[in-house]
Formats: C-alpha cells, structure tokens, sequence
C-alpha cells in the first residue's frame, strides 16, 4: 500500500546525496534533512532505512501519512 | 538462448578469494588500548558482537586486535550471496582449512553431503578446530548481508558448540537476529558498540596532534571531536584533510559552523586537496568497491592501477588493501559519496564501470561477482546475458542466487529468457519454500511459450518437470506434467530426461500407481548418463525406495534410499529439496524397520524442508508420516499435533487421494494409542472448569449457550470441549458424555437422563 513517508536525519545533505533517495524529496534544516517521498511498499522503505544504515546517517524520525489522511507517527531515536 | 550442454563434469562456482582475504593490518593507527581490551575482555565469552555503523573502525579494531595476539585467524568477508547456510560454512571451513590443512576437511566433505541438516558439517568443523588445540579466533565480517533464518540459527549453533580454544566474532553493522539476549542475560555475550568504538576526546587529540601532527589548539580538537561524535572514520578524515590545507584552524572553524551532514563534508573537502588525476581515478575506482589492479586496469582504461592503489592505500586515503590475493577495497563511506558525485560529473560513467567489470569478470568466471555488477549497471540484458550464459553452474552451485535474480528481472524482461527462468524455477523447487516464486516463475514460462511459441525443448520439459515435482495440489495434473516432460526430454531434451522421469515416477507414487512409478524410475537407472545426473538420480531412488518399502520390501528400500543420499553427498547441492527427499525416503525404512528414534529424525528433518508458506501435499504427507512415528514412540501429544497439521493443510488444499487415507489411518492410531493410555481411570483427570463444561455437554445447550450459562466465551468452552475430549480420548460430544457417565464423572443431578 502506497503511504508518504517522512524520515528526518541528523545532519544536513547534499542535493548529490538526496538524489540517490530516488524519489523523495529533500528539505534541510537546522542541522537535519527531511526525505518525503511516496513508498511503494514495506520492502521499499527497509531499502531505504538499509541505505541511511550504509551511509552512517543516524535516523531522527520516521512518520507517515496514508491515503485516509491520519497521521501516525513512529518516532525511531 | 538454449544451449545444448554438455557438461561431463559439473563446473563450480568458485570462492570468491577476496572475502576469505582479511584487510591488512596499517602501521601508525592511534592505539586504542580501550577498544582492545574490550575484545580481550570476551575471551570468556561464547560470542563476540562488535556492532555499529560504518566507519566505526569494526573490522580494523578486531584486525588490530587479532594481530596483537597472534592467535590463529580464520577470516570470511560475508554479502548477500551467502544467505545459504552451505555456502556460508564453506567459506567458514574454507577458511579454517587455510589456518592449518586438514582441520575444515570433514566439515567441506559433509557440506557436499545433503541429507544431513547444517548442524553435521558445524559439528565436524568445531571437531576440526579442537583438534587444532591452539586459540583460533574465526571472524565474519559484514554480517548484517545474513538474513537468512536456517543461517543464523546455524550461527547460534556453533556459538552453542564452539570448542573452548575458539572464539567467534561477529560483525555487523546491525544487531544480527541471533539468540543474543539470553546470551546477554548469562554473560555470554562480549558487545563492542559503537558507544565504546567512537574516539574519547582524549584519543582524538592523539589522533590528531600526537599522530597527525596538527597545529590545533585544545578549542579546534574539541570542535572537531564535537562536530564528528567520535565517529572515527570522520575524524580520521579530519586529520588527513587537514595536514593538507593551508590554514588548519580556519578550516576548523568553518567546519565547526556548518551544518553539512559530517561524512559527506569531510569526504568532500578532503577529495579535492587531491590531484585531478587522483581524483578522477578514485571516483572511478569506487564504482567498482572490490577489485584488482587488473580488473581496475581493464575498465578504466589505464595501466597504472597498481601503483594508483598502493599510493591511496599508504596514503590512508579511502582504500584499503586485503591481506592477500591483491585485492583492494574502498571504503563504503566514501564509495557512497563518489558514487553519487561521479554520477553529477558525469551521468553514464557508473553504469558503463559496471558494465565493464560484468563483462571481465563473467569472462574470468567469476560469474557471480559479474551479475551484480550487471545488476548495478541496470543492465538487465547484460544481467540476463551472463546468467543464462551460467545458468547452470549457478542451478548447480549458486545457492539461491538464480533465484534472486529471477526476482530482481522484471517479467517483461525475463519472459524473453526461458532458460532462466526454467534454471530458477527447479532452483525454487529443489531448495524448496519457494512456492509462490517458482509459480510466478512457471507462469512466465507458460507465457513465453504462448508470446514466442519456441522456448527451448530443455526449458519447456524442465518447466513440466517442476509441475510434476511439485505434487502440490493434485497428484493427477503432476502427473500429466510428469508424462508430457519425458515426452519432450525424450524427443528433444535428453538432458532433462533423467529428471523428468524422477518427477514423472513421484508423482506417480503420489497418485498411487506403484507398479508404474517403479517403472518409471527404473526407466531412469537405465539411462547411459545416470551417473552425472546427480539431483535427479537421487531422486528416482527416493522414489523408489518409497515404492519397496510400500510394498514390504524394506531390504530393496533401504538400498535406494542409502545410494541417495550416498549420490547426494559427491554432488554438492546443499539444503535441498532433494535431500530432503532422501531424508523423507531413510524415515520410512526406518519405520518400516521399527526404528523409531532414528525415522522421527529424518522425517523432522525432511518436514522442516518442506515447511512454506502455502499448503503443499508433500508437507502433509510427511506431517502424517511423523506423527505417526510419534505416535509409536508414545509421544502423543506431538503426535497429535502433527496429525492436526496434516489434516488443516489437506483440508485447503481439498485433496482425496492416498495422502488423506495416509492421514486418516494416522488419526485412527492415534486415537486408539490415547484411548490405551487412559483406558481404565483417567490420566490426567479434568479440571473443576472443565467439569463444569462436561456437565453442560450432557444437556441440549449449545456452545454458545453452555458459554452464557458458565460466563464463557465460545472459544474457551471449545477449548475446554478439546481438552475434555482428549482426557476421555474421545472424539465426539456423545462419546465424551457416554465415557464421563461411565467414568461417574457426572453430576447426577444435572445429568438429564
């Protein structure tokens, strides 16, 4: 089921860096960068996560938005 | 792209050299007496965990540590290709063979030896490594690439049975899904994070002024160490990058205030204090992660690789050289940003790196390192190219991999190579718990055939093969599948003709038909090639034994299902389907022979095998086998157990044949095995709650009703129905009132007789 996702970083990236989240979008901020992006799937956002793993990235937040429109948050610190 | 092949003696995949090549110790590191003595700390300990992200100086802190101790290393450098526990304990015994020969020698002889679970070959390897005597320390590295269930359950194993001169360490950069909590909970467990990996402040200034000799002040140290969290890899960075600028404390400064995610930052700013040239090559050179001066030479057009290599390496800059075979890697860090700036730079040069080093590597036979690269360059042709050119070797050898490819082709792509698609699915059937992926792959086939209406003979009787094989649902299509593969492999496709007849004569046994199962797997015995189709000749005499012990011939039994797994053992398959099988064939002659213990061995292990998602009659035959061995050895509540499985899983698949008279015969034995146990007095006498039910199924009321009446869901007075039930060993609601009469257990007064 397809769900927005927003995950927010410590630190703030490159446009370079961003692209490779292919698909989301990149705002910077104070410090951290939020991707938001449409994830297809389960499998699609663990390949994501694997690749804030890879790069040393340490995950501030993680939340979502569904087609209903609720906001479910899943903070991961 | 069908290939007629002729292959007299099975190619194999080799090792791939560079991951049981440990990196190379650096001279001049700032010595972390901390971190060393944390691994020293674990030399009680079963299991060593060092865990963190990358850059946190994991695999160089275990380097260091081990060449400080000068114990015995037996290094392997995991990835995603060995999420197969055969493949994995080959490296690892490969691995400890290379520390002395011989010691990983029974290990490697029984992982070429299928029948038996992964616990045979871990149990001969830990033999091997006490015979040594000595400390050997085995490290694997990168073991967040595992995932695989039967994998780290065989980690657990060998921590479990690790001989008291060995030491295991771990890797990761995830915590692995092993049983680290009750090893935590017993102090078993050594964990080196990345808390106690980063640098204190302390060893960052000896990083940086003692090592680097940088002129920074206390207040510049302090902002760096701020600024980089410790992370080792940053400040590492940090003291290469700045011996080479101009004005060290400024730079510092403007590092301090920026908010650029750190790694990227300093990665950045170090690459361009290097020389254009040295720049375009490292950029180049991380596209590739692993390789050779040669490999580098060929797809960077260059000649000069070695020295290139050797100069960034002793530089400490983002390369590091592995102890032998000379192979170099690139940091993964960095690897990462150059990837992404050489794409800025210049849009097609990964894609054509990759595409080079597929090509020079598939040609070197290093087929599997070549398809991940093609996979990379996104060239699924090339993907495709290379693996149809080896699809073969990687049925024979490649664990899992055909499979991961089928999957990582988009069917638009794959449908145009039915070869491959043939290859992976009797991979997904012969590794078994697969199901769903080998339907969608003989789908694919069924497609190609309608869109090209010429696929190879060799495909289209190895996808009538697989149907055939996989006796899912209904024996009577497997065995029309089975009849129309020999038809084909006869007419043109004789090197799945072995293999058809196996699938033919299973599933004929299936169906019932003896007398031609038997003919049919004969058929294959004869054939002039038997010897060299291994998989499928084990499999015929599976069948076969399966076939004489049915008939009471249980001397002609044990024969085939010992030369099975006889045939198994030189043929280097490992976890399948087909040992499975052999196993399933060994249980039943050991039941037959009245060996109980032995046969529920087999037959649990043949069961687990077979284990997936979706029902399969297969699984439900094995489940009625086992209960019934269970039920022999006077374990009835597992045997129970197994039979319920057994008749849920016949009951979605809907099936009527021998499978459900199997299962029905197994339930009758059971039954009456609990009715002799609690014969006379009740065993295990019921409970006040359950009496209260009792007395309530002796009446007209309903479960609902009875549930209203006691202020119980339906679902407990159910439950307590089954256990009443099985105490009374009955089956029925008039039988459990009948048997609790006659047992006095009821109150008379309510009893509406």
């Amino acid at each position: 089921m397809v769900r927005e996702y927003s995950l927010v970083v410590d630190g703030e990236l490159s446009d370079e860096l961003g692209n490779s989240f292919a698909g989301m979008t990149l705002t910077r901020s104070e410090g951290t960068t939020m991707l938001v992006g449409q994830v297809r799937d389960q499998a699609e956002l663990h390949g994501l996560l694997q690749r804030i793993s890879n790069l040393g990235l340490t995950l501030l937040s993680a939340s979502t938005r569904d087609e209903g429109g609720g906001q479910g948050p899943l903070s991961a610190h | 792209m069908a290939k007629t092949l002729d292959i007299p003696n099975p190619s194999e995949l080799p090792l791939a050299e560079a991951k049981l090549a440990a990196p190379r110790t650096r001279a001049g590191m700032v010595e972390r007496r901390r971190v060393v003595e944390a691994l020293e700390a674990g030399d009680e300990a079963a299991l060593t965990l060092v865990a963190g992200p990358p850059g946190y100086g994991k695999t160089t802190a275990v380097r260091a540590w081990c060449s400080g101790r000068d114990a015995a290393l037996a290094w392997v450098t995991l990835d995603a290709g060995d999420n197969d526990p055969g493949r994995l304990w080959t490296y690892v015994a490969t691995a400890v063979d290379r520390v002395r020969q011989g010691l990983g020698r029974r290990a490697l002889k029984r992982l070429g030896f299928v029948g038996a679970p992964i616990e045979a070959p871990v149990d001969e390897l830990m033999n091997g490594i006490a015979d040594y005597g000595e400390t050997l320390v085995i490290v694997l590295d990168d073991v967040q690439t595992v995932v695989d269930q039967d994998c780290l359950a065989s980690i657990d194993y060998a921590v479990a049975h690790l001989p008291a001169t060995a030491r295991l360490v771990v890797i990761s950069r995830t915590d692995p899904t092993l049983g680290l909590g009750p090893l935590r909970a017993s102090g078993a467990l050594t964990e080196l994070r990345a808390d106690e990996l980063a640098f204190t402040p302390a060893e960052a200034h000896e990083l940086l002024v003692k090592k680097a000799h940088l002129d920074l002040g206390a207040e510049d140290v302090e902002t760096l160490w701020r600024r980089t969290e410790g992370w080792p890899a940053a400040l590492i960075l940090a003291s290469i990058w700045l011996r080479r600028v101009d004005d060290a404390h400024g730079a510092v400064r403007d590092f301090g205030g920026d908010h650029r995610f750190v790694a990227e930052y300093l990665s950045h700013v170090t690459f361009q204090t290097l020389d254009e040239d040295v720049r375009r090559f490292l950029l180049r050179v991380s596209a590739l992660g692993r390789c050779t001066p040669e490999l580098c030479d060929a797809v960077l057009d260059r000649s000069d690789s070695a020295s290139m290599l050797t100069e960034l390496e002793r530089a400490n800059l983002f390369v590091s050289r592995l102890e032998h075979g000379g192979w170099f890697r690139v940091h993964s860090l960095f690897a990462e940003f150059a990837v992404s700036e050489l794409t800025r730079l210049d849009h097609d040069a990964p894609a054509e790196i990759h595409r080079r080093a597929a090509r020079w590597l598939a040609a070197r036979g290093l087929v599997i390192e070549a398809t991940e690269h093609a996979a990379q360059a996104g060239e699924l042709d090339l993907l495709a190219d290379i693996v149809a050119e080896h699809h073969f070797e990687l049925m024979r050898d490649g664990g899992d991999a055909l499979i991961r490819f089928a999957r990582a082709l988009p069917d638009e792509q794959l449908v145009r190579y039915p070869d491959v698609v043939a290859s992976a699915a009797t991979v997904a059937a012969c590794l078994g718990g697969h199901t769903l992926e080998q339907r969608r792959l003989l789908r694919l086939l069924d497609r190609a055939r309608a869109e090209r209406a010429e696929i190879s003979p060799w495909a289209d009787a190895i996808a009538r093969m697989v149907l055939a094989l996989s006796v899912d649902t209904d024996p009577e299509n497997a065995v029309v599948a089975g009849r129309q593969a020999v038809e084909t492999s006869e007419e043109s496709a004789d090197l799945a003709l072995v293999a058809a007849l196996a699938a033919y004569s299973r599933a004929l046994y299936f169906d019932g038909h003896l007398d031609e199962a038997w003919a049919a797997g004969h058929r294959a015995l004869e054939h002039p090639d038997i010897e060299h189709r291994a998989p499928g000749h084990a499999h015929v005499r599976s069948t076969l034994a399966l076939v004489a012990a049915d008939r009471g011939h249980l001397g002609s039994a044990r024969k085939h299902a010992e030369k099975a797994r006889e045939i198994l053992g030189g043929a280097g398959l490992s976890r399948s389907w087909i040992g499975a099988n052999a196993s399933a064939a060994l249980g039943v002659v050991h039941a037959g022979e009245g060996d109980d213990a032995e046969a529920q061995r087999e037959l649990a292990y043949a069961e687990r095998v077979f284990r997936d998602e979706v029902a399969s009659l297969q699984h439900a035959w094995l489940l009625a086998l086992l209960a019934r061995v269970r039920c022999r050895r006077g374990r009835l509540d597992e045997a129970e157990s197994s039979a319920r499985l057994a008749r849920e899983e016949l009951d979605e698949l809907a099936h009527d044949g021998r499978v459900a008279t199997l299962v029905a015969e197994v339930e009758r034995e059971i039954e009456q095995a609990m009715n002799r146990a609690s014969s006379g007095d009740v065993l295990d006498p019921p409970t006040p709650a359950e009496l209260a039910v009792l007395d309530l199924l002796a009446s007209e009321l309903s479960v609902r009703q009875i549930g209203e009446r006691l202020f119980l869901s339906p679902n407990t007075v159910r439950s307590h129905t089954r256990s009443i039930y099985r105490k009374l060993g009955v089956n029925s609601r008039t039988d459990a009132v009948a048997r609790a009469d006659a047992l006095g257990l009821l109150a008379k007064a309510e009893s509406p007789m």
